[in-house]
C-alpha cells in the first residue's frame, strides 16, 4: 500500500512539471521573424543631427561624462537578434537583415523633419515633385562604389525596377516606373501619393548598388557586397557573425554633405547574431557585445537599477515603431457589424494602463489613438482628450445599449509571442468584468496570417502593426482598398473618403487628419493599446547611440569615447 | 556481407522517396501561407497573387510534387530559399557539419562517461556507487537543456569569465554548449549500461569463467562487458542518428549555425524548400547512420554477422543444390 | 568428530543460506559426505534439493550478494576452502576443481571463439604463451571430439551436444583433481546423452579424477556413480554406495524414488511418483523434513533433528524407522 502510495504521488508529481513546462512556450525566437517583420508603412522617426529626441537615455544621466573626448573607436561589436540570411540588396526583409543593411548600403536620403522637405539626401543631390506622383531625382556625380564603379542614374532607375520587378517586398507595388532622364537625374513615378510614400520607398526600401557590380557578382551580393557605403565586408560567417571594415575611400570626400547616418565613426564593427534574449544581456556583461539593442524591459532594469547599475553601462529607450491594436471583425455576420455600443463598450471596459503595467511591466506607453506617438502628425492635444479611458459604468451602460446577448462567448486571436498573449489575457480579465466570455486562440506566426484573412475565424484579434511616419499610413489597412478588403472586413464609405482626404500626399494638413482621426475613434473599429519602449544598452565605450527608424541602432554613426 | 551492405543501400532510396512525399504533402496542407510570410500580413492580394504564380505554388499539387521529386533524385537540387535567395543545400552543407560536432561530440562524451558510471552501478548494485550513478543520471535527465546551458553560461561565461558565452569560433566556444548537450546522453548511457550490464553479470557463461578461475575484475571486462556493450552500442548509435535533428535547443541559446535553427526558422516562415530539404537530407544521413550501427552491431556480435551472411549463404547452396 | 584429513574431499556440516528482501532460505541444511580420489559420488535429488548449492559452494562461486555458508567446512586434502582468501581460491577454481553446468546452451560467451574460451583456462594456470595454450586448446578439443578446424568459431555455430563436449574440454584443460558436474547431459537430447555420459567417464578415467556427479537421473547413478548421497530439502537423507542404495533402499523417500521409476515389465497405467510437495525453504519444519510426505511417520519423527544412523557398514540413512 505504501508502495502504491508513493507511486501515485510521484506520477502526480511529474504531471505537474510537465504541464508547467509546456506553459513557456515562445521563449525563444529562434526564427526571429514574428512581431517584429517590418510590414508595409514606415519611414522616419524624426532622426535629428546630435541627439534624437525620440532616444531617452533611461537612466536620466547627464548626457557626455566629463573629461572625457567624443570621437571615433577602433572596433565595436554589436548583437543581431535572429539569423541575417543573406547580405543581398533585394531580398526579402526580416528583421535580422534590417539590421545590418544601414551599413552595407547606402539609400537615397534620410529622414529628416528639420529640412523643409523632410528628407536630406545621402546619394541624392536633389529632387522635385512634379505632381503627387511623379518626382525628377538628381544624384551625386562622384559616387563610386568600392569596385569602383560609378553610379549613374541608369544603375539609379535599375534599382528601382528591380525592386519592383522581383515582388518579393511588402512596397514592391508601389514603384510604377523608374527612368534615366540623364547621365545623374532620374523620373521616378509610384502608384500612390499617400503622404509618406515617397521618403518610405526613397530612404528605406530601395538601397543604391552599381547594375554592373550586381550582374557581375557570382553570388547575387548574397555574401560579396559591393556598394557605396562607408563599410565593406571583411568576413561573413553565415548564422553566426559579419565584420565590416571602414572604406577608406568614401566617395564623398565633401565632410559638410555627410549625414550623422552616413558617419563611420568606428574602424571595425563586428555584428553577433545571439539568437537567446537572455543572451544578449550576458553577453553584454562578459564584454563580448559592446551594445545590446532592443533587449526586454527585465533585462533592462537590470542595468538601470538592478545588480549592474553602477559598472559604467549605459541605457537608452525609445518608442518602438510597432503599436499594439485590438481589431473588432467587421464583416457582415459579426457581432460587432453595426453594434458601435458593443464596441465602444469593450473599449471602456478595457484599462490601457492595466496592459501597460502587467504586460510590458511599465515599460510601454498607453495609446490614446490609433496612432504612433512618435508620429510627425501626431496632435499632442489627444493625449489630453479621453479615449474610452477606462471606465467600468460607461463599459456597463453601452453593454446595455448593445443589447448583446453575453451567453456567447467571443474569441481573442493572437499571435504565439509571449507579449500578445499577455496581452489577450489582460483583456480578457477585464471583458469579464462587465460580463463578456472569451476565449484566448494562439497560434504560430504563419497560421495567424492565413486567419486573419478569414472573416469566419475571430471576433477579435490583437496584433501589432508598424506606425512611424504618419498616422495616416495605417489607414490603408483600416479601409478598403481597392479588391483588397481591410484587415478587419470594415466597410464604410465615409471612413475610406476621410482617410483617401487625409493620407493623399496634397491632402494631407492638420484639419484632414483631426477628422479622420475623430471618425476613427468614434467608430471605434480599432482600438489603440500601447506602444513598447525598447531598450538599448551599452557599455562605456559609447557615449551615444544612433537609433534609425526602424528601430535599430546604426554602429557607425554612433559617437563613442576615445581610447584613453 | 558485402550484398548485405548493398541491399541495404539499395533499400534507402524508397525510403528517401517516401520521405520526401511525405514532407511534400504535409507541408503543402500545412496552414499558412509562405507568400503571405513573404510580403506581411497586409500586403494586397494582387501582390500576393503575383508572387505566387512567380514562384509557382499556384500550380496544381500534383504538378508542384513530380516538379520537385524531379529536381531532388534527378537533378540531387533541393531548391532555394523562399525568403533568402539562396542555395539550400549550399547552406545546409555549410551548417551540417556544426550540428553534426555538436551531437557526435556529446554522444562520445555521453558513452565515455556514462556507459562507465553505468556498469558500476551494475556491479556495486543497491550500494552506495549504484546509488551515487543512478542519481547523476536522473539529474541528467531530468534537468532541461536550455537550462542547464544558461546555468552553464553564467557560471563559467559570466562568474568565471573563462568562456565566451555563445557563438562560434574557436574550440572554446564549443566546450559549453558540448556539455550541455551531454547531459541528457549521459544519464540515458548510464541507465542503459546498467541495466544491459546487470543483465549480462547473471548469466551462465560469466559463471563458467568464474568456475575456470578467471577473477571478478575479468569476468567483468573479459566476459560481461563485451556482451552488455552490444545493446548500448545500437543504443548510443540511434540516438545519435536522432539528435542531429534535435540540437535545437542548444543552438538556440548558444547561437550556433546548425541545422536545428536553420530548420526552425523555415517551419516559422512557411520556408517550404528548407524545411522539406532538410528533412531530406536528415534523413539520407539518419540512414546511412543506422547501416553504420547495424555494421558495427555486426563486428561485436558474431550471431548478428551470421545473420547478415547467411541470407546469401542460403540462397548459394539453394543455388549449388539446383546445378547438382 | 572423525578427523576428515585423510579423505581426498571433505565436506562438513555445510549450511548454506541466500538472503532476499526478508525471507531466508535455508538450501543447505548440514550436508556431509567425503569424496576420495578416484571415486565418483553422486548427488541425487530433485530440483531445489540445494544439490547445485553444495557443488558452488566447493568452489566458492555462489553469488555474493544472496548466499552465504553460515557454517561447516569444506576439506581440500586437508585445507579448509572456506578459509582460503580469493586469490587463493582462484587458483584452484578450473585447476584444482573444475565444473561443468546444466545448460550447455548458455553457458558459453556468445562473443567470444570457442577455443580461445578454452585457451583462456588454459593461460589462467600456466605460464605459457598464447601459441602453446591454443595447441593445448587445439588437443582438448580433438579430445572431446570435436575437429580442431572449428577451433575459431562461435558458440552459437554449435549444436548443444557439441557445447557441452566445449564446456567440457574447458574444465579438463588444467586437469583437474575434480571434476563436479551439475547435471551435466539433462538439457541434451537422450541419444547424446548417452554419448556425452560416455565420455565422461572414459575422461574421469584416463585423467584419473574424482567427480562429483549431481543428478536426478538414477539411470544416470547407475552407469557412473560410485557412492551415492540421496539429497533432500538440504539434508542428505541416505548415503551408501550403488549397491547399498539399488539393492536396499531404506529411506522412505528413496524408495519413494525407485518407487516412481516406470517398470518395462509391469503394466501399469499410472505411475508412482512421491506424494505431496518438498517443503518451502523458508521455512522448514522442525524434526524430518520428509514428515510430511511420509507413510511411515511416528510423532517422534517431528521432535528434533534426526542423525545419520549407520544401518550397513557404509551405508547411513536417517531415519528411525529403519535399523529394523
Amino acid at each position: 500500500m505504501k508502495k502504491k502510495l508513493t507511486a501515485v504521488t510521484l506520477a502526480m508529481a511529474v504531471s505537474v512539471m510537465l504541464l508547467a513546462g509546456c506553459g513557456g512556450a515562445g521563449r525563444t525566437d529562434a526564427g526571429g521573424t514574428e512581431a517584429e517583420r517590418t510590414t508595409a508603412a514606415g519611414t522616419g522617426t524624426p532622426a535629428a543631427e546630435t541627439s534624437q529626441p525620440g532616444v531617452q537615455d533611461a537612466k536620466g544621466e547627464a548626457e557626455i561624462d566629463e573629461g572625457r573626448t567624443v570621437g571615433t573607436i577602433d572596433e565595436i561589436t554589436i548583437n543581431v537578434s535572429s539569423d541575417i540570411a543573406d547580405l543581398a540588396p533585394f531580398s526579402v526583409t526580416t528583421n535580422g537583415r534590417q539590421s545590418v543593411l544601414p551599413t552595407l548600403y547606402e539609400y537615397l536620403a534620410y529622414y529628416d523633419p528639420n529640412t523643409e522637405s523632410g528628407i536630406r539626401g545621402i546619394l541624392m543631390k536633389d529632387f522635385e515633385a512634379l505632381d503627387g506622383f511623379t518626382f525628377r531625382i538628381e544624384i551625386y556625380d562622384s559616387i563610386y562604389d568600392s569596385a569602383g564603379n560609378h553610379i549613374t542614374a541608369e544603375d539609379v532607375a535599375w534599382c528601382f525596377n528591380t525592386y519592383h520587378e522581383l515582388g518579393i517586398s511588402g512596397l514592391a507595388w508601389l514603384v510604377d516606373y523608374c527612368k534615366p532622364i540623364d547621365d545623374y537625374t532620374v523620373e521616378l513615378k509610384l502608384m500612390s501619393d499617400a503622404a509618406g510614400q515617397f521618403e518610405n520607398v526613397i530612404c528605406g526600401q530601395v538601397p543604391i548598388v552599381s547594375k554592373t557590380a550586381y550582374e557581375n557578382s557570382p553570388d547575387g551580393m548574397t555574401e560579396k557586397v559591393v556598394s557605396t557605403s562607408p563599410y565593406i565586408v571583411d568576413r561573413y560567417v553565415s548564422g553566426s557573425q559579419l565584420v565590416v571594415k571602414k572604406n577608406p575611400d568614401y566617395w564623398q570626400k565633401d565632410d559638410s554633405l555627410i549625414l550623422d547616418v552616413s558617419r563611420a565613426n568606428a574602424e571595425t564593427i563586428t555584428f553577433n547574431i545571439i539568437t537567446e534574449s537572455s543572451q544578449t544581456a550576458i553577453n553584454l556583461e562578459t564584454g563580448a557585445i559592446d551594445i545590446a539593442q532592443k533587449i526586454s524591459s527585465t533585462e533592462a532594469s537590470r542595468f538601470i537599477d538592478g545588480e549592474d547599475a553602477d559598472q559604467g553601462y549605459h541605457v537608452f529607450g525609445t518608442g518602438d515603431s510597432n503599436i499594439y491594436l485590438l481589431f473588432f471583425n467587421m464583416s457582415e455576420d459579426s457581432v460587432f457589424h453595426d453594434n458601435q455600443a458593443l464596441r465602444q463598450a469593450i473599449c471602456y471596459a478595457i484599462d490601457t494602463d492595466g496592459i501597460v503595467q502587467g504586460a510590458a511591466k511599465g515599460s510601454a506607453k498607453a495609446l490614446k489613438a490609433v496612432g504612433n506617438p512618435i508620429c510627425v502628425d501626431y496632435n499632442p492635444e489627444w493625449e489630453q482628450q479621453d479615449y474610452y479611458d477606462y471606465d467600468v459604468d460607461k463599459a456597463q451602460e453601452r453593454m446595455k445599449e448593445s443589447g448583446y446577448d453575453v451567453s456567447k462567448p467571443l474569441r481573442i486571436m493572437c499571435a504565439s509571442t509571449e507579449m500578445s498573449q499577455s496581452i489577450s489575457q489582460i483583456i480578457q480579465a477585464y471583458l469579464m468584468q462587465i460580463g463578456i466570455q472569451t476565449e484566448i486562440e494562439v497560434y504560430d506566426s504563419a497560421l495567424f496570417s492565413t486567419y486573419i484573412a478569414d472573416p469566419t475565424a475571430w471576433d477579435m484579434f490583437v496584433d501589432t502593426r508598424m506606425n512611424n511616419d504618419y498616422v495616416t499610413t495605417l489607414s490603408s489597412i483600416l479601409a478598403r482598398k481597392g479588391d483588397t478588403p481591410a484587415v478587419n472586413f470594415c466597410e464604410d464609405a465615409t471612413l475610406e473618403q476621410l482617410a483617401a482626404e487625409a493620407s493623399g500626399a496634397t491632402g494631407h494638413s492638420a484639419e484632414t487628419v483631426e477628422a479622420y482621426m475623430q471618425y476613427t475613434k468614434e467608430q471605434a473599429y480599432v482600438y489603440g493599446l500601447m506602444s513598447i519602449t525598447n531598450y538599448y544598452v551599452t557599455n562605456d565605450k559609447v557615449a551615444d547611440i544612433f537609433v534609425n527608424f526602424k528601430g535599430l541602432v546604426v554602429p557607425g554613426a554612433c559617437r563613442y569615447y576615445t581610447q584613453q | 556481407m558485402i550484398r548485405y551492405i548493398i541491399k541495404r543501400l539499395l533499400w534507402m532510396i524508397p525510403v528517401i522517396l517516401g520521405v520526401s512525399v511525405l514532407i511534400f504533402t504535409i507541408l503543402h496542407f500545412t496552414p499558412g501561407d509562405p507568400v503571405i510570410m513573404i510580403l506581411g500580413r497586409d500586403s494586397t492580394v494582387e501582390a500576393q497573387a503575383q508572387l505566387r504564380a512567380s514562384m509557382g505554388l499556384d500550380r496544381p499539387f500534383p504538378v508542384q510534387l513530380l516538379s520537385y521529386l524531379k529536381d531532388v533524385f534527378l537533378h540531387f537540387d533541393l531548391g532555394v530559399s523562399y525568403n533568402t535567395g539562396k542555395s539550400v543545400s549550399e547552406e545546409i552543407l555549410f551548417r551540417f557539419p556544426y550540428t553534426f560536432m555538436l551531437a557526435f561530440s556529446s554522444m562520445l562524451i555521453s558513452v565515455l562517461i556514462g556507459i562507465p558510471l553505468g556498469v558500476i552501478a551494475a556491479v556495486n548494485q543497491n550500494k552506495l556507487w549504484d546509488r551515487i550513478s543512478m542519481f547523476i543520471a536522473l539529474l541528467g535527465v531530468s534537468m532541461p537543456q536550455f537550462w542547464v546551458g544558461l546555468l552553464l553560461v553564467l557560471l563559467f561565461a559570466l562568474r568565471l569569465g573563462i568562456l565566451p558565452p555563445s557563438g562560434i569560433g574557436g574550440p572554446q566556444y564549443f566546450i559549453l554548449p558540448i556539455i550541455a548537450n551531454a547531459f541528457g546522453g549521459i544519464a540515458s548511457m548510464a541507465r542503459q549500461g546498467r541495466s544491459s550490464m546487470l543483465e549480462v553479470i547473471r548469466s551462465d557463461y560469466v559463471t563458467t569463467a568464474r568456475a575456470k578461475g578467471v577473477s571478478k575484475t575479468g569476468t567483468i571486462f573479459r566476459h560481461a562487458l563485451p556482451n552488455a556493450l552490444i545493446p548500448v552500442i545500437t543504443v548510443a548509435g540511434t540516438s545519435f542518428g536522432r539528435s542531429l535533428g534535435g540540437t535545437i535547443v542548444i543552438e538556440s541559446v548558444f547561437s550556433i549555425p546548425g541545422i536545428g535553427a536553420y530548420m526552425i526558422s523555415g517551419i516559422n516562415n512557411r520556408d517550404y524548400p528548407i524545411v522539406q530539404g532538410c528533412v531530406v537530407f536528415l534523413a539520407v544521413t539518419f540512414s546511412i547512420i543506422m547501416l553504420l550501427v547495424d555494421l558495427m552491431y555486426a563486428f561485436v556480435d558474431p550471431r548478428i554477422k551470421a545473420q547478415y551472411v547467411s541470407g546469401s549463404r542460403k540462397r548459394r547452396v539453394k543455388n549449388e543444390k539446383k546445378d547438382r | 568428530m572423525t578427523d576428515n584429513s585423510q579423505h581426498f574431499l571433505s565436506v562438513e556440516d555445510l549450511y548454506v543460506e541466500y538472503e532476499t528482501e526478508n525471507t531466508v532460505v535455508h538450501a543447505v541444511n548440514g550436508v556431509s559426505f567425503t569424496l576420495e580420489k578416484g571415486h565418483t559420488l553422486g548427488l541425487v535429488g530433485e530440483t531445489g534439493a540445494g544439490k547445485t548449492s553444495i557443488a558452488k559452494a566447493i568452489l566458492g562461486i555462489l553469488p555474493d550478494l544472496q548466499a552465504r555458508v553460515s557454517c561447516g567446512r569444506i576439506l581440500l586434502e586437508g585445507r579448509d576452502l572456506l578459509k582460503l582468501s580469493e586469490k587463493e581460491m582462484l587458483k584452484i577454481r578450473g585447476d584444482r576443481i573444475s565444473m561443468i553446468f546444466q545448460d550447455p546452451m548458455t553457458a558459453l560467451n556468445p562473443v567470444m571463439q570457442v577455443g580461445s574460451q578454452i585457451a583462456e583456462a588454459v593461460r589462467l594456470h600456466n605460464p605459457v604463451s598464447r601459441r602453446e595454450a591454443k595447441k593445448k586448446a587445439v588437443e582438448m578439443l580433438e579430445m572431446v571430439g570435436i575437429p580442431a578446424d572449428r577451433y575459431h568459431e562461435y558458440p552459437h555455430q554449435f549444436s548443444g551436444g557439441m557445447k557441452q563436449r566445449v564446456v567440457i574440454a574447458i574444465a579438463l584443460a588444467c586437469n583437474p583433481q575434480i571434476l563436479l558436474a551439475d547435471e551435466p547431459t539433462t538439457a541434451l537430447d537422450v541419444t547424446i546423452q548417452a554419448q556425452v555420459l560416455e565420455m565422461i567417464v572414459e575422461l574421469k578415467k584416463s585423467y584419473s579424477m574424482s567427480m562429483l556427479m549431481i543428478t536426478h537421473d538414477l539411470g544416470v547413478v547407475a552407469e557412473v556413480c560410485d557412492e551415492v548421497a540421496v539429497v533432500y530439502a538440504g539434508e542428505i537423507v541416505e548415503y551408501g554406495s550403488r549397491e547399498d542404495l539399488f539393492d536396499h533402499p531404506s529411506h522412505p523417500y528413496t524408495k519413494g524414488l525407485f518407487g516412481a521409476l516406470p517398470d518395462v515389465d509391469r503394466d501399469s497405467g499410472r505411475l508412482n511418483p512421491v506424494p505431496g510437495l518438498p517443503p518451502d525453504p523458508t521455512n522448514l519444519p522442525e524434526g524430518c523434513h520428509f514428515y510430511p510426505r511420509c507413510s511411515r511417520r511416528t510423532d517422534r519423527c517431528r521432535e528434533s533433528k534426526i542423525e545419520m544412523a549407520e544401518i550397513a557398514p557404509g551405508h547411513l540413512c536417517r531415519c528411525f524407522a529403519e535399523g529394523k
